[in-house]
């Protein structure tokens, strides 16, 4: 039997967010959210390990409330229980107090083996989360692993695989331990109806929502105080302009294309 | 408490050879050292990396703390971190740079919460404001944005930063600088490196080719020799792809283009068979001059590029191929 909390985050598409130059913020409404893609490749990973070892699948996200919606998607795909933590004191975290957060979260949960998180998120990017939490629990973690090989469930002793620039490197560690996994590493399943309409109907059941009186958090390592860095300001990235000369093709245009070439120096 | 005061750049050296994007850090680690008035430090850990512990200084450091010994032989991050918060506490830099690998992706964030400090990932610019703080630049929103972001109490400040963005300065062997050997005693780590498997990818890195291939889900495989022949018309050239081919196992990691792969400014980049997903474009959209050919007309792919052309590449890439031998 194996505990698995799955980290997951509920995500503006970022393929629909539009910047206002003006104010200097991002437009979010009327964008649709989603769970962050490589989670979906979290939860995935955390079923498997269940169906092959035995075992509980936690799902947890910090958020407002409006991520819900994304933990009802991890029930309908199979995920035990959800929590969402969600306080307007954890408003305003960095990936430091983000990570803090989460730590102090699933330690309340008790018992864990695996914590499972997406690589980085499509909106921020960091992929901090994983190490910071396996560092703030004081465990074992290993970023963009690609597959477990092997649990042994008496010596909990986890074996696993991962790729890096130049090549592939197995690890071997006592559990508990955080991993992080890509888009890619397997294909995420759907959500089943059923289930879905179970998460519906009796969502108390499934998810529950936490708040700051249910961890054991320091308060000045929380949200906004708690976070060690600053956003002082978002530009519009400085795009380069292109020529977008687009054809139908046809011999000539590659004779074309290979002037253009020319007059650009690229040849 | 004794204040935090320099530059520190992490030096990651695999198997003794430095990573390049280390040294393009050096270079920008300098410029802040210079605009801060204070020194360039460089930490680096391995095993039997005599021959390379002066490196750094040619690069412009004033400095290099180095940890030499066979339990370093390789990466693991457990160790490491252990390693350098023991060397940040007692060098106490007011700024830590790591090169933006995939090591230091892990590294750094887990040595920053070690520490309790702040970090920024994988940063294409910084600068120093007015009261001294390191002004982190980074593109989240899949490259859309650049957001500025300060630590402005914690030390170190610490920040990741994206490889192939700044340029490597110039190695003079003729400078000079202090070299310090140190020793750290270390607790045994629950993690174990079992086996490392080094890829055979002999082929020019994509980061450092003048002209690239990129291939994407549009082509069958079976054409892929097609991509190769056209790489082989140019000199200095090389095929990427994007990341369903990696996924899928058809190509290596090492040669996947975008957000989650690698960033590349060729002077020429061909997609080929590619829709441009914005986490692709994030990868190649500094290029400098880009040719799409996709047969589907609406394809996002031809507002990022130069040169479109809307065909089957299964017609159009020997033609290319004829074109640009005669021509060339
Ligand atoms: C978190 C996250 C991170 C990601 N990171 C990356 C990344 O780093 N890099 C990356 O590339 N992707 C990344 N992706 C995936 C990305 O969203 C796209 O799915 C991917 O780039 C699409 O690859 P493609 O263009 O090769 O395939 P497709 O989108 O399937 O496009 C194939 C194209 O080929 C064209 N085509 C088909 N047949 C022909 C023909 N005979 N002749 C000419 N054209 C033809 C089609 O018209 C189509 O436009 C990421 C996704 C997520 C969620
Ligand atoms: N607010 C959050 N709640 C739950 N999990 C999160 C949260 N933020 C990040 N994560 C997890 O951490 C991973 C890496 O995120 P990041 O470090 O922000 O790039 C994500 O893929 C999620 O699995």
């Amino acid at each position: 039997m194996l505990n698995m909390v799955v980290g997951v985050k509920w995500v503006p598409d970022t393929a629909d967010v539009k910047f206002d130059p003006a104010k200097g913020t991002l437009i979010r409404e009327g964008v649709e959210s989603i769970i962050n893609p490589p989670d979906l490749n979290a939860i995935e990973l955390a079923l498997s390990i269940k169906e092959k070892y035995g075992g509980k699948v936690y799902v947890i996200s910090m958020s407002p409330p409006a991520a819900l919606k994304g933990l009802k998607i991890a029930i309908a795909m199979g995920a035990d229980k959800a929590i969402l933590l969600t306080d307007r004191r954890f408003a305003g975290a960095d990936t430091l107090a983000t990570s803090y957060t989460l730590a102090m979260a699933i330690r309340k949960i008790g018992s864990y083996d695996i914590i499972i998180f997406g690589e980085e998120t499509i909106d921020s990017a960091t992929g901090h989360v994983g190490p910071e939490v396996g560092e703030i629990l004081g465990i074992s973690h290993v970023s963009y692993i690609k597959r477990i090989l092997n649990i042994d469930l008496t010596s909990k002793i986890i074996e696993l695989e991962r790729e890096v620039e130049n090549g592939v490197e197995v690890y071997k560690s006592k559990l508990p331990i955080v991993v992080s996994v890509g888009v890619g590493v397997n294909n995420p399943r759907y959500p089943i109806p059923i289930r879905r309409l179970h998460a519906e109907i009796e969502t108390d059941k499934y998810i529950e929502i936490w708040g700051l009186s249910n961890i054991d958090a320091e308060l000045d390592r929380i949200g906004l105080q708690g976070s060690p860095t600053r956003v002082i300001k978002i530009i519009a990235a400085p795009t380069v302009q292109r020529r977008m000369e687009v054809f139908q093709y046809s011999k000539e245009v590659l004779n074309l294309m290979v002037k253009r070439l020319r007059e650009c120096e690229v040849l | 408490m004794v204040e935090f005061s320099g530059v520190c750049v992490y030096i990651e050296q695999r198997r003794g050879i430095i990573q390049e994007a280390s040294l393009q850090l050096l270079g920008e680690g300098r410029r802040l050292a210079d605009k801060l008035n204070v020194n360039l430090m460089a930490f680096m850990i391995g095993y039997d990396i005599n021959s390379i512990i002066n490196e750094p200084i040619y690069y412009g450091a004033d400095r290099v703390v180095y940890i030499d010994d066979e339990i370093y032989r390789y990466y693991n991050v457990e160790v490491y971190t252990q390693v350098l918060v023991e060397l940040l506490l007692k060098y106490r830099p007011e700024i830590f740079l790591v090169a933006g690998t995939k090591y230091g992706r892990e590294l750094a964030p887990s040595i920053a919460a070690r520490l309790e400090t702040g970090i920024t990932a994988d940063c294409t610019g910084f600068d120093i404001d007015e009261s001294r703080n390191l002004v982190q630049i980074r593109p989240p929103f899949g490259g859309r944005v650049l957001a500025y972001i300060i630590t402005p109490i914690k030390r170190p400040q610490i920040a990741t930063a994206r490889p192939n963005v700044f340029p490597a300065p110039k190695r003079n062997i003729d400078r000079k600088g202090e070299v310090i050997c140190e020793n750290v005693s270390i607790k045994k780590p629950r993690l174990e490196l079992v086996e490392f498997k080094e890829s055979g990818d002999k082929e020019l890195p994509i980061e450092k080719a003048e002209v690239i291939i990129a291939i994407g889900r549009g082509l069958s495989k079976s054409d892929y020799h097609l991509a190769y022949e056209l790489c082989k018309v140019f000199s200095n050239s090389a095929v990427g792809c994007s990341r369903p081919l990696v996924d899928q196992g058809l190509m290596p990691r090492s040669k996947q283009v975008g957000q989650t792969g690698k960033t590349v400014r060729p002077k020429l980049y061909i997609a080929i068979g590619i829709s441009g997903a914005v986490q692709h474009i994030a990868g190649m959209k500094d290029s400098r001059y880009v040719i799409a050919i996709n047969k589907d007309p609406n394809a996002e792919i031809f507002k990022f590029c130069d040169f479109g052309i809307v065909g089957d590449y299964k017609e159009i890439i020997p033609e290319l191929i004829k074109v640009l031998r005669s021509k060339h």
